[in-house]
């Protein structure tokens, strides 16, 4: 999932960002209330992580601006420890939820799989494609019932193409969503972890296929490709 | 530095006054990230508090109370996260003085707050050499 964190505290910034991170999440970073509203009104994030105080505004505008534009990504708002005024503020400005700091990664952690989980109709706790579920609460994918064994961009990447599943996806849109790459590295990284997970869905015998289209991309199917 | 020189800056920095909640913190970002991350966090820390404390001297300078206010507020969170209950109350007293437009009495505020930074210091570039006791 595409995670944004608004902090201009970098030490918070990036004790959040790693603790996403670690859970296999892209994770932006924005360290002041322009930024982080540039961000969220450019891309689609899976939830926000919001700090209340920012030098050059507050995550409540931010929060407020966001749901006047209808837009229903999960926020999580840090608020200082003795601030029961900015957690009040904060809800009622469209906070899904609040944390104060100083908190524990873990709790973090949970907290922002909770937002995601009930995060508004397209957020799903399970998606499915034949007989391959991934579980997003528990961060799992399993092929008939079985475990499968992904590193976190194998995890990542199977979430997206199953999100658009028969649909074609493109190598940019792989490098930008799961990768976080606004450019193209040159490298064939997206094929590599593409072959990987092709020969695990594989080896679980799984129906959906991950066939490469030519020159454009990849698509997560159940058809059967059509042999010209 | 020796294991004994170490000793003595512990007792020495540690005769003024305890850092059990900066111990426990230390303890739980070991957990999560292991020393290389309490290592990053504390030189981020131990970096952003002096120039924290330069902005509020500038606001102080200038009469802007928001900037000491903000300035306080920050550095109050980063503190609470790293356990440094002193520093975080130092924090928390400037930040309700500039609130309420006290700025004359902040200044003796931010002086504590720099020597106990300066001892904080000296425990946490000890704690992130080695696991603190427990």
């Amino acid at each position: 999932m595409k995670l944004l964190v608004v902090d201009d505290d970098r030490m918070f910034a990036e004790l959040v960002r790693r603790g996403l991170k670690e859970e296999g999440h892209t994770v932006d970073v924005a360290n002041n209330a322009a930024k982080g509203r540039e961000a969220v009104m450019v891309h689609d994030y899976d939830a926000i992580v919001l700090d209340v105080m920012l030098p050059d505004g507050t995550g409540l505008e931010i929060a407020r601006d966001l749901r006047r534009a209808g837009r229903a990504t999960p926020i999580l708002m840090l608020t200082g420890n003795d601030a029961t005024d900015d957690v009040v503020r904060g809800l009622d400005s469209g906070a899904d939820d609040y944390l104060t700091k100083p908190f524990e990664m873990s709790e973090l952690k949970a907290r922002v799989r909770a937002l995601v989980r009930r995060g508004g109709a397209r957020r799903t706790e399970t998606i499915t494609c034949g007989g391959v579920v991934l579980d997003r609460l528990a961060h799992r994918a399993t092929a008939h019932g079985r475990p499968m064994d992904l590193t976190p961009k194998e995890y990542s990447l199977l979430e997206y193409l199953l999100l658009h599943q028969e649909k074609v996806v493109t190598r940019t849109e792989l490098l930008e969503k799961v990768w976080d790459l606004h450019f193209d590295p040159g490298s064939n990284v997206v094929d590599v972890h593409v072959a990987r997970l092709r020969t695990k869905l594989r080896q679980h015998k799984a129906e959906p296929q991950l066939r490469t289209i030519r020159g454009v991309g990849f698509m997560l199917s159940l058809q059967a490709e059509k042999v010209s | 530095m020796s294991e004994q020189a170490n000793e003595r800056v512990d007792r020495r920095v540690e005769a003024r006054g305890g850092f059990e909640a900066a111990r426990e913190a230390a303890r739980r970002l070991r957990r999560f990230g292991g020393e290389r991350l309490v290592k990053d966090m504390s030189a981020i820390f131990v970096e952003d508090v002096p120039v924290r404390l330069a902005v509020a001297r500038e606001g102080l300078g200038s009469g802007d109370h928001r900037a000491v206010e903000y300035a306080a507020h920050s550095m109050k969170s980063s503190c609470g996260q790293f356990g440094a209950a002193e520093m975080q109350r130092l924090c928390a007293a400037a930040e309700r003085l500039a609130q309420r437009g006290e700025l004359d009495n902040v200044p003796p505020v931010l002086d504590a707050l720099e020597e106990e930074f300066s001892r904080f210091r000296v425990w946490l570039e000890r704690a992130g050499d080695e696991p603190p006791r427990s």
